[in-house]
């Protein structure tokens, strides 16, 4: 933690002291204007020392400006940063709570001087001070990021979370911010399900839940073997069955897929997967009046609409209902419009209909997105390797 | 409302404790896992079938295991599709002989004695082959893929087309017993690398000479295609596989006009067949769909549409397989098409089709509605459930001679890797058998018929005939990396049969495209003879039908290509093997019982 901690450091304040430069100039108080623009030149004097790592060079400037005003804020800002890059962590405090005595909001210093805190592994004053920057309007972007883990330091996880979260808002393409957000998830996963299996390794809800793992990893032989253990252990046990029902279909176990979804329907009519797979099974069966009711009830519930409305379509077709079918499919090809089979069904309609030119259009629409398929995987070779089935649309 | 999969499933990926940290350390396709599922569905108690297939591959003398690319992972694609087989008369004694394609391995080198090669098996008439590959000319290493039979410069000896992920071969028969590699000299010489897959001997122009269709997979170079695993997406349900052949350029198929001195020349333009442009093409088959008198080309193409080249008869053809409705499923999905079984099911005069496709998806038998479109009849005709394996060499066979072609068809999965990952799939599996009721239906008889069937292979092409010459449909099966099968079909000729062998004059000599109507009572079979077929596979040249228990034929009436002329035949026996010649009749009959 402490190696990652100066680094940490390290980085922000190389990447943060550049953006501070000329907000600081502008605001430089209690000097005449020629002084000040003798102190804008040597500040920039200075921040090319810092480009160049020359930092003795640096330092002598700041401290040239500060013999001239001891408490020039800008110049004690910039040397505590100096400091904290050099790991001269206490230094750097004092420099920093030199500025914040006279101005307690003064821009970003209560971010670094939590940073520095944080490198000291003092980390509730790094949290203090994060928590005090945060309130300020010019509060440095990074804040969050390290008051989370500052706050993971010292175990508060949920609130490292809630910051990372803020954090992952206002940086939404910072890879830190999601790599450490991913950590403390996966670190609170584990201590959960340490915990679950620490009550009863044998319990409904650790087999339950290793059920729900197994099938999001794609395992489904295990998935279905967790979930079999799971009602085992609860007969009664809520929401499994249609997990296991996906599962058995996933592994081609129809017949057994179709018991459990059914299952399923029995604790909850609305079960939108139950509904939208035996809607599935009962449409490649052929089985279009069996497979209405079923589709019908998914689609109330928008879960892959997209899919259950061509479905639908397919069913209507089966039932000789056109117009019921054609509304569904144009439902669905606003849905998903670079999906080409619903062109391919529509066309079937019109043809149906003896509406040629109609259909001749859907054809080509159907084969127009085919070959925008194509090109896509070509220009991605090894992109897709599964071939469409029934299990893989 | 809106339900993600995620949320219902719940959000936790990842958990603690030794298996879950297991998972963590773990590539997925490594896992342990608590088995729940038995390597595959074993038949259960069943109810006795008149018919069983039994392995006689040891007994008959074919124990040279298959050799094609990795055992337990393959690195490219090529080493995943595997091959084909033919069973053919190379030596006109009227007992078909067998033909094995063979591959090879990666990073494995060879010497002359060790390599690999294609095999040829005499059939020594008592049940058992002989291997003659030596001194056959055929002796040849390489990525050997389909093979098709048919005599195309006429001389009265089958000759063979064989594919390759490299170049294709025609070995002339020379008559002796030995085969003569005339590639160059008919013109068939490749100007690069190509992935040759099914093949098929046809008179598209009837012109009396056979012309060679040819298909083209994909466009693969190891050196730049990516390795499994190497993209994330290069993996089937999470198992990292050869990558392909989505994301890979599809090949061309080509037709190569007969010119009748000994060459072909290339007219795939000039006939319309690069008109659809590229695709994932694996299987042609040749018949005449629309009964017009011309032959028609259908190919299944894996992932891609598949294609219906339908017969313009002036030298192009016109693709409509959308049209027609045999490009893919009933809702527009394009399907791993496969392999290819044609047979009028329905005893309606025209031909339907029946293809094999991946895991997870139905096989298609799209019936033939006689407008020029099909209808996808699976599920109605009950061989459409989504099927566990993935599935290849296909064909209508009246294994039980009941007078209705029943269909066969070989299953095994593409990838190794799956074997133990407990993903729910096998890549061993069970072969397939649907009984032809009768009535538009078929009724899965896997079950019944017996240990060859049900033995576990992953098997690739098959080919249907008759080598015992008992008069029942006996199956010879390329395994993959194993010996193959020889199921002997044990029963089927407890009902009456004839075979008919066609010897073309005007026509060409195979008579590939004539077309044989059996006629007893008010029931008439059709079958047309073909070249290729099934996946990658060459069948029996001679057109097999089941009678049931009637002991004459009341009429046979031959349909012969080029001069479209009819010869009819009646009152003939059962049970016997017969030849027919164009313009003279019947050939010494061979009776069997």
């Amino acid at each position: 933690m402490y190696t990652h901690s100066r680094k940490r450091i390290g980085l922000g304040v190389w990447s943060m002291l550049a953006a501070v430069v000329l907000g600081c100039t502008l605001s430089m108080p209690g000097a005449g204007w020629a002084q000040q623009l003798g102190n804008i030149e040597l500040l920039k004097q200075a921040q090319a020392f810092v480009d160049a790592q020359n930092y003795p060079a640096a330092e002598s400037i700041y401290r040239q400006l500060l013999a001239s005003n001891p408490d020039n804020p800008e110049a004690l800002k910039r040397l505590g940063i100096l400091e904290q890059t050099n790991m001269k962590l206490d230094e750097s405090i004092e420099h920093f709570k030199r500025i914040l005595l006279k101005q307690p909001e003064y821009s970003q210093v209560n971010f670094f001087l939590g940073l520095s805190y944080y490198g000291k592994h003092d980390f509730p004053s790094a949290i203090a001070s994060l928590q005090r920057e945060a309130k300020t309007p010019t509060a440095h972007l990074a804040t969050q990021y390290y008051l989370a883990l500052a706050l993971e330091a010292i175990n508060r996880m949920d609130e490292a979370i809630e910051q990372l979260n803020v954090a992952a808002t206002r940086n939404p393409k910072k890879a830190e911010v999601f790599y450490e957000l991913a950590r403390l998830h996966i670190s609170a996963s584990f201590h959960a399900i340490d915990q679950l299996r620490k009550i009863d390794p044998d319990s409904f809800q650790y087999h339950a839940f290793m059920g729900e793992f197994y099938s999001q990893a794609g395992q489904n032989e295990g998935a279905i073997s967790e979930f079999q253990k799971a009602l085992k252990k609860d007969p009664n046990g809520q929401g499994i069955h249609s997990h296991l029902g996906v599962a058995y279909y996933l592994v081609n176990q129809f017949d057994s897929a179709e018991k459990e979804f059914h299952l399923a329907l029995q604790e909850w009519p609305d079960e939108p997967y139950a509904n939208l797979y035996l809607g599935r099974m009962a449409v490649h069966d052929h089985d279009y009046k069996k497979a209405l009711p079923f589709l019908l009830s998914a689609v109330e519930t928008h879960v892959e609409e997209d899919y259950v409305r061509v479905l639908l379509g397919r069913c209507y077709i089966g039932l000789g209902q056109l117009d019921e079918a054609k509304a569904d499919l144009i439902i669905a090809t606003k849905l998903d419009p670079d999906d080409p089979r619903t062109h391919f069904l529509l066309a079937e309609i019109y043809q149906k209909l003896n509406q040629s030119d109609d259909r001749e259009r859907e054809l080509a629409l159907y084969n127009k997105l085919l070959d925008i398929q194509k090109a896509k995987e070509a220009s991605d070779p090894g992109a897709v390797t599964a071939p469409a089935t029934e299990n893989n649309p | 409302m809106r339900i993600s999969r995620r949320q219902l499933l719940g959000s936790t990926v990842l958990a603690l404790g030794s298996r879950v940290r297991e998972a963590l350390c773990t590539p997925l396709w490594k896992w342990t896992s608590t088995p729940v599922l038995n390597a595959a569905t074993l038949p259960g108690p069943a109810e006795q079938s008149p018919v069983v297939y039994v392995d006689v591959a040891k007994e008959a003398g074919l124990t040279l295991p298959n050799v094609w690319g990795g055992v337990q992972k393959k690195k490219y694609l090529v080493e995943v599709k595997g091959s084909g087989l033919a069973f053919f008369d190379y030596d006109n004694d009227g007992w078909l002989d067998i033909y094995l394609t063979n591959g090879m391995r990666f990073g494995e080198s060879y010497t002359r004695q060790t390599a690999p090669t294609s095999h040829l098996y005499k059939n020594n008439r008592d049940g058992t082959f002989t291997d003659v590959t030596a001194h056959s000319g055929l002796a040849r290493t390489g990525w050997a893929t389909g093979v098709s039979v048919g005599d195309y410069d006429n001389d009265g000896w089958d000759d063979l087309f064989c594919t390759f992920w490299g170049q294709n071969i025609l070995f002339h028969n020379n008559g002796d017993g030995t085969f003569t590699d005339v590639t160059v000299k008919a013109g068939l010489q490749a100007d690069r690398l190509r992935w040759g897959s099914g093949c098929t001997w046809l008179d598209y122009d009837l012109d009396g000479r056979l012309d060679l269709f040819v298909c083209n997979y994909v466009e693969l170079d190891i050196e730049h295609v990516p390795l499994p695993g190497q993209r994330p997406t290069c993996q089937w349900k999470g198992v990292p596989i050869a990558c392909g052949p989505l994301g890979l350029p599809g090949g061309m198929n080509i037709l190569y006009h007969n010119n009748g001195d000994g060459t072909f020349t290339d007219v795939s333009e000039k006939a319309g067949i690069l008109k659809p442009g590229p695709r994932n093409s694996l299987q042609p088959v040749a018949y005449d769909f629309d009964n017009d008198g011309w032959p028609d080309i259908y190919v299944a193409a894996d992932s891609t549409g598949s294609l219906l080249f339908q017969n313009k008869h002036d030298g192009t053809f016109e693709e409509i397989g959308l049209r027609a409705g045999v490009a893919c499923s009933d809702d527009g999905r394009q399907q791993a098409g496969m392999g290819v079984g044609v047979g009028d099911y329905d005893g309606d005069g025209w031909f339907d089709i029946f293809k094999t496709n991946f895991e997870g998806d139905a096989c298609n038998l799209y019936h033939n509605n006689q407008d020029g479109t099909f209808t996808d009849q699976a599920y109605v005709a009950g061989v459409g459930g989504l099927c566990p394996y993935v599935n290849w060499g296909a064909g209508f066979v009246d294994y039980d001679n009941d007078g209705w072609p029943d269909i066969i068809y070989v299953t095994g999965h593409a990838y190794p890797e799956i074997a133990n990952a407990g993903i729910g799939s096998f890549y061993k599996s069970p072969r397939k058998a649907y009984r032809n009721l009768g009535n538009g239906k078929f009724q899965d008889t896997s079950a019944q018929l017996g240990p060859g069937i049900s033995q576990l292979y992953a098997s690739r092409g098959c080919a249907f005939g008759d080598y015992d010459n008992d008069g029942d449909i006996d199956i010879l099966v390329l395994n993959m990396n194993d010996p193959p099968s020889l199921l002997r079909n044990d029963g089927g000729n407890r009902n009456n049969w004839i075979k008919i062998k066609l010897q073309g004059v005007r026509c060409n000599r195979t008579a590939i495209g004539a077309r044989v109507y059996i006629t007893v009572g008010k029931r008439t079979q059709m079958d047309e003879v073909h070249s290729g077929g099934s996946f990658m596979s060459q069948s029996d040249l001679r057109l097999h039908f089941g009678l049931g228990q009637a002991r004459v034929v009341d009429a046979i009436e031959v349909l012969w290509p080029t001069t479209h002329k009819r010869e009819q035949f009646t009152g003939i026996a059962a049970n016997q093997i017969l030849t027919i010649k164009e313009e003279s009749g019947i050939l010494s009959p061979v009776r069997r019982s």
